[in-house]
């Protein structure tokens, strides 16, 4: 396999599109059309140097990649569109890497787009006796939140710490869907609306549109060498026996979940640990699964988490940067273009052109998306 | 790259699971894990050989592939949703490129659909253009139609015999969905459904499933009449041939190469052989008239001869190029996710000889198109 570069990225701020309240209405393809158009620009490319395309969408539907290419041109190249629910757009960044690494291709784009509706979304991922019954995603976190409650004597509270320091990062992010939002505080997540007994209303991600998109390329392919951001390795697991289809642990002694998969996995191919780590992104489409999300991949023990957060380990200046662009929580929640914004905002950080957010000297990342299926996906990128 | 082999092909019955009427009810999962299954006893291998999942569905909403996975065993290998429309060929692709590069050693792609009835809702296509209500899928293939009949004076008759031809075939198919040939009158005399589309002119919504292990050639059990894939192509639309989702947008000025001219073209180049080596092909028609076109686009036959050639025998069983003999989309039924991967099955069963009554005799090189949203077309080369 050989080395493989990240030319360019491009974001769109995510953030509400729909044309309501004063806020600007911009379709599906309209949005991924543009951070193709940012990152094209950012790699210094030409549109017709990209040889093959993974786009992703959650909510979009069918052919919406092709949708937002064909704004930019038609020069019918491979264009495949993948659904691995959050974790969609990582996914297609694997496929593409995939591609360059072993010299399938030399430029490869991924790119991942979403408009969602507003409210609860549907989770057709579950089966349909399920569905019929009522279940629904915060639904599914809360179960697993108590759970985890039960095993590591985590509280509320410490869910509250996780929203807190997720929105004090976010208002630094001109990208994220909370930029110059206020602070919160922990009262505030204590006392918004209750979702799904335990988690509350700010303790769960926005729901948000927006689109994000990277450039892959073989190192002679890059038009500029200087801070050259490679991709280390990249993995990719679902769920063993004792899990179901939504990742909801029903056999008590079992398997590693698909995140601790995903994650042994790629620690094994990098030949690095958790601890070499400057800089890292985890998922939390809800509070408490950042808790559980550092504990599996391996930055802490498990039951430890809670503890950290409070002591402001996993802040921007702590010793271990998590989600710097401010997370799910801070930044939204645009599914189909989550997973890419995670590994964007590592790419930044490691190019040390993240702004206030700048972790200094960072020249290693991890970051870990997961989506329903379920799916975990990890990455990681090095200087 | 190394070679790639297909080591084992599974499908279901396509046809109606819906409960209705005295049939069966099944989900497309458990379509999918049926016919998983099915590949794995074929192919005499175990689900934990399987590294990596490659699949999709049209209608099933998230997670496809998982789902139908789930049926079977999980595991915790890699498995990606292709969420491509009619082509799971995309996802075979993806495939086969995994175990080409010596990423994975056994691939598993999957492709299962459980359809609702009536016309299908076309979300390929821009809003404005669903809003305005040009996404209806058979007026779109209906316009295409008419320029053809203009372009080189093919009449309905022809589109007619497209339909008689396939459903000649399916019969012959225990797992097409109609097992009853129609005649041309049939076909003409059928409801209209978009002018100049009668309602037999048009594939059927059907339900099923299909799936594909490929290998590197040291995991094959056997390697008697072993397949390969010579060569697998995935295009999208060129300016002027295509705006996202139909040929509403065809330029009468442009002249580009349409995703399934550019499509035949990479794949004569890349497996290295021409059109008249193919010993059976599997065209894609969800209409009968675009049997016709795409037959010419693929190179067969020179534009406007596919009417003239089909009425005479060539694409018939015994014919000179026996095309779609497992009744193609319109004999087979279109269960969307499932088609493309059928398509290649089909081409198998022929190369190994194993497809019964409706065997071409010493096929030894075959070729499946597969279409799907986008637009895009994947093309697939296999031989023995």
């Amino acid at each position: 396999m050989r080395e493989v570069a990240i030319a360019g990225v491009g974001l769109v701020k995510f953030g509400r599109y729909d044309g309501q309240k004063g806020r600007p209405y911009r379709e599906i393809y309209e949005l991924g059309a543009e951070a193709i158009t940012k990152a094209l620009k950012y790699a210094d490319m030409e549109w017709k140097e990209i040889q093959v395309a993974y786009g992703a969408s959650m909510f979009g539907g069918l052919g919406v990649p092709n949708q937002c290419t064909s704004r930019i041109g038609m020069p019918g190249i491979p264009i495949t569109t993948l659904e691995g629910a959050c974790s969609s757009s990582q996914q297609a960044f694997r496929q593409a890497y995939y591609d360059v690494a072993n010299g399938l291709y030399d430029v490869a784009l991924a790119f991942g787009t979403e408009k969602i509706p507003p409210g609860l979304i549907a989770d057709t991922l579950a089966p349909v006796w399920m569905l019929m019954m009522g279940f629904n995603l915060p639904g599914m976190y809360a179960i697993e939140t108590r759970r985890y409650m039960e095993e590591s004597g985590a509280t509320e509270e410490d869910f509250a710490w996780v929203a807190v320091m997720e929105r004090k990062n976010a208002i630094m992010n001109p990208n994220a869907f909370w930029y110059q939002a206020p602070e919160l505080t922990i009262e505030e997540v204590l006392n918004s609306r209750e979702v799904a007994t335990p988690i509350r209303f700010l303790m769960a991600c926005a729901n948000a549109d927006g689109a994000s998109a990277a450039i892959v390329c073989s190192k002679e392919k890059l038009k500029s060498k200087s801070r050259m951001v490679t991709v280390v390795a990249s993995s990719h697991a679902t769920a063993s026996y004792g899990y179901d289809n939504l990742g909801i642990k029903i056999r008590e002694k079992g398997n590693p979940t698909c995140t601790e998969l995903a994650c042994k996995q790629v620690w094994e191919a990098s030949g690095y640990g958790p601890e070499d780590m400057d800089v890292i992104q985890l998922y939390e489409a809800m509070a408490p699964s950042f808790l559980w999300d550092a504990e599996q991949c391996g930055f802490c023990k498990p039951g430890e988490a809670a503890k950290l957060v409070r002591e402001g380990y996993f802040e921007i200046n702590g010793k271990k940067p998590a989600n710097t662009d401010g997370g799910l929580l801070g930044r939204g929640h645009p599914t189909g273009a989550t997973g890419l914004a995670q590994v964007i905002e590592l790419f930044l950080q490691l190019r040390e052109e993240a702004g206030p957010r700048q972790v200094p000297g960072a020249k290693i990342g991890f970051c870990h998306c997961s989506g329903g299926g379920p799916n975990g996906v990890c990455h990681i990128l090095k200087r | 790259m190394r070679e790639v082999f297909i080591a084992g092909v599974g499908l279901t019955k396509f046809g109606r699971y819906d409960g209705k009427k005295g049939r069966p009810r099944k989900l497309y999962p458990d379509l999918g894990g049926e016919a998983i299954a099915k590949a794995l006893k074929y192919a005499d291998m175990e689900w934990k050989e399987v590294e990596a999942a490659f699949g999709g569905t049209y209608y099933g909403g998230l997670g496809g592939t998982h789902q139908c996975v789930a049926k079977v065993g999980l595991t915790g290998i890699p498995i990606a949703n292709v969420f491509s429309g009619h082509s799971s060929e995309a996802a075979l692709r993806l495939a086969y490129t995994r175990v080409a590069l010596g990423v994975h050693d056994i691939v598993l792609a999957v492709g299962a659909e459980t359809l609702p009835s009536g016309l299908l809702d076309n979300q390929s296509m821009p809003v404005w253009m669903r809003m305005m209500g040009l996404d209806v899928i058979p007026a779109e293939t209906a316009c295409h139609a008419v320029r053809y009949m203009k372009d080189f004076g093919a009449s309905l008759e022809d589109f007619a015999r497209v339909t008689v031809m396939e459903r000649k075939h399916a019969v012959l198919n225990p797992n097409a969905m109609f097992q009853k040939e129609v005649t041309q009158d049939e076909v003409l005399q059928s409801r209209m459904i978009a002018t100049p589309l009668t309602l037999l002119m048009n594939c059927a919504n059907a339900d099923g499933a299909a799936a594909i292990i490929v290998c590197c050639r040291n995991k094959l059990r056997s390697q008697t009449k072993a397949v390969t894939i010579a060569s697998i192509i995935q295009t999208s639309a060129t300016y002027g041939t295509a705006f996202s989702g139909g040929s509403l947008s065809l330029s009468t000025k442009l002249k580009n190469p349409d995703s399934v001219e550019l499509a035949a073209k990479q794949t004569w180049e890349t497996s290295g052989y021409g059109p008249g080596e193919m010993d059976v092909i599997q065209i894609y028609d969800p209409f009968s008239p675009s049997f016709l076109w795409n037959v010419e686009k693929c190179g067969f036959c020179k534009p406007g001869e596919a009417p003239r050639l089909l009425k005479e025998g060539y694409f018939e069983i015994g014919g000179k190029i026996p095309a779609n003999t497992d009744g193609g989309i319109m004999g087979r039924g279109h269960p969307t996710g499932a088609t493309g991967i059928a398509q290649v099955a089909e081409i198998f069963f022929q190369l190994r000889e194993e497809a019964g009554p409706r065997q071409v005799k010493g096929a030894k090189i075959g070729f499946a198109q597969g279409g799907g949203a986008g637009p895009q077309t994947v093309i697939t080369v296999l031989k023995r």
